[in-house]
């Protein structure tokens, strides 16, 4: 368990780089767990076929190498790799990072989707990146080898965050442009219409694509632990509001819990899985989760 | 100044200006909305969402927090400014200039009522220092306190504050009733003094008159009768009028009324009877109520009564006097609410014996009289009768004797009438039997027309026509012939009578006893202190009926065995004055004859508090006397000259103790004009004192320290 320790944001926000943070916390993960969490991405076994030049010898059956003398690799059931779209959400509002947190909302975002590529890849499944805020700032294509890593990791920290979050009108993009079924992963704090939001995940899902909305929050977003008079300036583009935060905090909290619960409830009745990550949590904790559950719907 | 603060005055209103303190917490709200810290926030949506629909609520939060937190400073500085309610309020408005205020305080002893700690008398002191300290506009104040008479204290108006208050304060409560129509006639003397006249600081410019009583029945009673009415109207459009009524309803009270002993001249061996009254002024019944008897201050017996409500109960009790000398018979009750009136006293001077001088005009004409007195088989002679000649009426001894018999004098000379009237005069008895010597116009000169010698109750008019006559009791109705009733074999009404001297009794006389004609035989009437018993026929059987056959006795009586009670009772209520001057009621004077033996200048008198008193002896009508004036207060006292000591009880009137309340309704408009604004309860009244303000306003300071943490934890951390 010390592996994971070791990959929590506080230890992460030393490292700098994207690619070295990925590389951390995938060696931490993976050190840290057994069996493989490979596995999660595995295809089921369906027949053999005839090895070709090129092919990964990995797959190879030596077992029956060793009583035909044939070389036959393991043919899967989906012969192709697994796509797992990951869309990040880059507006503004992900760069807020409280007075106690190591990294923002979009650095604990952002080290999620590096760590998620870097293991999808590893599995040889293939890996697509979407930014956006109220648009689709980059789209990066699936692929699976390996140099498609650093593609996604360049692009990731390449992103200059700014307009407000759009994510319904988004979502019904990228559920176009996405025609390949796959796994989609949205990492947003989703502070968004609620009724746009549940019409673009409902795209998603029309098209068959399993989704799992990773809820990004600051810990003070959580727990609004703020003390004495306070001006509060809004990102994407609000005005500023005066409050006496002790005096606001039960009504800002219920606010904030009923949102969460409508959105959970939607992700319920569209079969979407939805995790709560708070940015102080070790990263290795989401990563299990996503993982954990994604095995779970495999089999 | 505003109704509003004429109702509070201020022990320190300088405290006041910290009340600018309250501005803080606003300020510092104001000022720290300046310092506001920015904080960048992504989550704005929910936060605008929690301020728009809590807006409200979170200003009415922030609101009573604010005045919270300015109430318990605001508090505080009007603790700190020692608050006072201004009980006579009102009058702040009325006040225009200079006022004018007499303040007249009941100093009945039913004011001595406790229902509490303290009593009324004590409560309307209270209220009255409490209205001149808090007179923040400086007032001249008169002060009247009401009795029997009503003592004017402070007669013009006076400036002074601190005079005033220590006046207040020296205030003793009177052991005696109140005289309204007295205190009303000072009240009018003063007020219209006031109003004629200029005193220290100018002419006052308002008058106002306020009265602190009970509202006893027995001192207001007398608000309704016409001559009150009157006095009331010319008083009403002088002053504005205000009544404190420090009474109650209901209030009830046991009084010792009477304390005698059955005999006037009390002998020393000799049984007697004590004889106490126990009043009951209670609306039930009061059972199983302790009198004690003490003597000298050492309890004798004990008595328990059942009282019936508004009821009298009479006690007895049994008792022997052993030695001769100054004694003191004092009854007690448990103490109740009104604890004054439930202590009597009486002063019994014990003789050796009742001295009788029997003077007669012939030798023998006494002889019966002294017979009857002093029977000499009687194994105890508690009755000395000295006979002797005419001559001894110019003797100053008379001083040493309790009574006087005169027997068939023929005439008396003006010297004689002088020396007869002073010895009644000082309460002695005198007994005058008529004969066949006395020369009618010569006693009717020296002892009836003379009205500054006058003894005799009746005039003496011709002999009545001669004839057999009996005697008539007159029903028994006079305590002299009571005795007799229901003992009609005593021989009282068949004693015969031949000869007798018609009488006419003069005003005030009284007919103990007539003849079977109609006429008179016993006239008797009070003179001074003493009394004077006039008997129409003679003493002895020497006076003879002449000039119609054979002499015949006057009367039969001096033989007759209904002569010896008779003058047993004559010379007992002849001597019933006798010892008047040792018992008094509150009011009256003390005094005392000073034998001319003594040569001292003055009398020591020690009264019931207070320290002693040095009186003067004055020569007054040729006799030497002391006297003391009115004492106020109900106890003992004694007067000391030399070795010789006397003691006087001083007694106060006991349907004072009768609590019964006038009804409000009945007093005159000028009272009730006000009575809504001014008539409190007492304890209502003596609550609103300074402290009791202070108080409750630092407990409020205290709550409001308490609740605001908890509301400040309930608007803001609390809500979690």
């Amino acid at each position: 368990m010390e592996s994971r320790t070791s990959i929590d944001p506080q230890t992460l926000a030393k490292i700098h780089g994207l690619r070295l943070r990925a590389r951390h916390i995938v060696e931490g993960y993976v050190a840290g767990l057994h069996p493989s969490p490979y596995q999660g991405f595995s295809i089921e076994f369906a027949e053999h076929r005839e090895y070709a030049p090129g092919d990964d010898l990995r797959y190879l059956d030596w077992k029956v190498f060793g009583r035909s003398d044939k070389v036959y690799l393991k043919q899967y059931e989906d012969e192709t790799n697994l796509i797992c779209y990951v869309a990040l959400d880059v507006s503004e509002s992900m760069t807020y990072a409280g007075p106690t947190a190591a990294l923002s909302k979009l650095e604990y975002a952002q080290s999620i989707a590096a760590g998620l590529s870097w293991l999808v890849l590893r599995q040889q499944d293939a890996v697509g990146l979407a930014t956006f805020d109220d648009r689709v700032r980059a789209l990066i294509r699936p692929a699976g080898n390996p140099s498609h890593l650093e593609q996604l990791l360049s692009v990731m920290e390449a992103v200059r965050p700014g307009n407000k979050t759009a994510a319904g009108p988004i979502f019904h993009e990228l559920a176009q442009r996405l025609t390949k079924r796959g796994v989609v992963i949205v990492l947003s704090d989703f502070f968004d219409d609620l009724a746009s939001l549940a019409a673009g995940l409902t795209h998603f899902r029309h098209r068959k694509h399993d989704v799992m909305l990773l809820h990004v929050l600051d810990p003070a977003e959580l727990e609004f632990p703020f003390r004495g008079l306070t001006d509060f300036v809004g990102l994407e583009e609000c005005p500023a509001v005066p409050a006496d935060p002790q005096i606001i905090r039960s009504a800002y909290l219920r606010e904030l819990s009923q949102f969460r619960q409508a959105l959970e409830r939607e992700c319920r009745r569209q079969a979407i899985d939805y995790f709560l990550v708070r940015t102080d949590q070790p990263l290795d904790v989401a990563l299990s989760r996503v993982l954990a559950t994604r095995q779970r719907s495999v089999r | 100044m505003s109704p509003m603060l004429a109702f509070w005055q201020f022990g320190s209103a300088g405290m006041l200006g910290w009340g600018m303190a309250a501005a803080l917490p606003i300020l510092i709200h104001l000022w720290s909305r300046r310092k506001y810290r920015q904080e960048r926030w992504a989550a704005m949506a929910f936060l605008l969402a929690a301020l728009r629909k809590n807006a409200r609520r979170v200003q009415l939060e922030q609101w009573l927090l604010l005045a919270v937190r300015t109430s318990i400073l605001l508090l505080f500085v009007v603790a700190l400014a020692d608050p006072r309610s201004t009980l006579l309020s009102s009058w702040a408005d009325q006040r225009d200039g200079q006022a004018h205020v007499i303040l007249v305080i009941d100093g009945s002893y039913s004011m001595d009522f406790r229902s509490g700690d303290s009593s009324r008398f004590q409560i309307a002191k209270k209220l009255a220092r409490q209205l001149v300290a808090d007179d923040a506009q400086g007032g001249a104040y008169s002060l009247v306190m009401m009795g029997r008479p009503p003592q004017v204290i402070i007669s013009d108006p006076a400036f002074d504050r601190d005079d005033v208050l220590q006046e207040i304060d020296d205030l003793e409560l009177r052991h005696s009733g109140a005289d309204l129509p007295a205190t009303l006639a000072e009240m009018e003397a003063i007020l219209r003094r006031s109003k004629a006249q200029s005193f220290g600081r100018g002419r006052p410019s308002s008058w106002h008159v306020c009265f602190f009583s009970d509202l006893q029945e027995t001192t207001w009673g007398d608000v309704t009768a016409p001559d009150c009415r009157a006095q009331l109207a010319r008083l009403e459009p002088l002053a504005t009028w205000q009544f404190i009524d420090l009474g109650e309803e209901g209030a009830s009270n046991l009084a010792v009324a009477r304390l005698e002993i059955d005999q006037p001249v009390v002998a020393a061996g000799r049984d007697v009877q004590i004889q106490a009254d126990i009043q009951s002024y209670a609306g039930e019944d009061r059972l199983r109520q302790t009198v004690e008897f003490l003597v000298d201050g050492a309890r004798i017996t004990e008595r328990r009564i059942d009282c019936p409500a508004s009821g009298r109960v009479t006690v007895s009790v049994p008792h022997r006097f052993d030695t001769p000398g100054e004694h003191m018979v004092e009854v007690h009750l448990a103490d109740d609410a009104l604890p004054l009136d439930n202590r009597r006293w009486l002063s019994v001077p014990v003789r050796t014996s009742v001295r009788v001088l029997c003077i007669g005009g012939r030798p023998m004409e006494t002889q019966y009289l002294a017979l009857a007195l002093a029977p000499q088989k009687m194994n105890a002679q508690h009755i000395e009768v000295v006979k002797a000649p005419e001559s001894r009426l110019l003797d100053d001894e008379l001083i040493a004797f309790d009574a006087l018999a005169l027997a068939n004098i023929g005439r008396l000379s003006r010297v004689e009438a002088v020396a007869i009237h002073r010895f009644v005069h000082r309460g002695g008895g005198l007994l005058v039997f008529l004969g066949d010597q006395v020369q009618t116009e010569n006693y009717n000169q020296v002892l009836v027309d003379d009205t500054t010698l006058r003894c005799l109750p009746a005039r003496l008019t011709e002999l009545a026509s001669i004839g057999t006559y009996a005697f008539d009791a007159l029903e028994y109705r006079h305590p002299i012939v009571a005795p007799f009733r229901g003992f009609p074999k005593s021989g009282l009404l068949t004693t015969p009578t031949w000869e007798y001297v018609r009488l006419t009794p003069l005003e005030g006389a009284k007919t103990a006893l007539s003849f079977s004609s109609g006429d008179p035989a016993i006239v008797e009437t009070q003179i001074g202190r003493g009394r004077c018993i006039l008997v129409a026929t003679a003493a002895s059987p020497d006076s003879i009926v002449r000039g119609h056959g054979s002499p015949t006795a006057w009367t039969a009586l001096p033989t007759w065995p209904s002569f010896p009670p008779l003058v047993h009772e004559m010379l007992r209520w002849s001597l019933t004055g006798r010892n008047a001057d040792r018992n008094v009621s509150v009011g009256d004077d003390l005094t005392a004859i000073v034998p001319e033996s003594e040569s001292d200048a003055t009398i020591l008198l020690k009264g019931p508090s207070g320290p002693d008193e040095r009186l003067p002896i004055r020569d007054e009508a040729g006799e030497r006397r002391w006297v003391f004036n009115r004492p106020a207060l109900s106890g003992v006292y004694e007067a000391r000259l030399g070795p010789m000591a006397q003691h006087f009880a001083v007694n106060l009137d006991p349907s004072e103790g009768n609590l019964a309340r006038l009804d409000p309704e009945t007093l005159p408009s000028q009272f009730r004009h006000e009575a809504d604004s001014g008539m409190r309860e007492p304890a209502t009244a003596a609550s609103h004192d300074a402290s009791s303000y202070f108080r409750w306003l630092l407990g409020a300071v205290f709550v409001l320290l308490m609740a605001e943490p908890c509301l400040a934890w309930l608007f803001g951390r609390g809500h979690t």
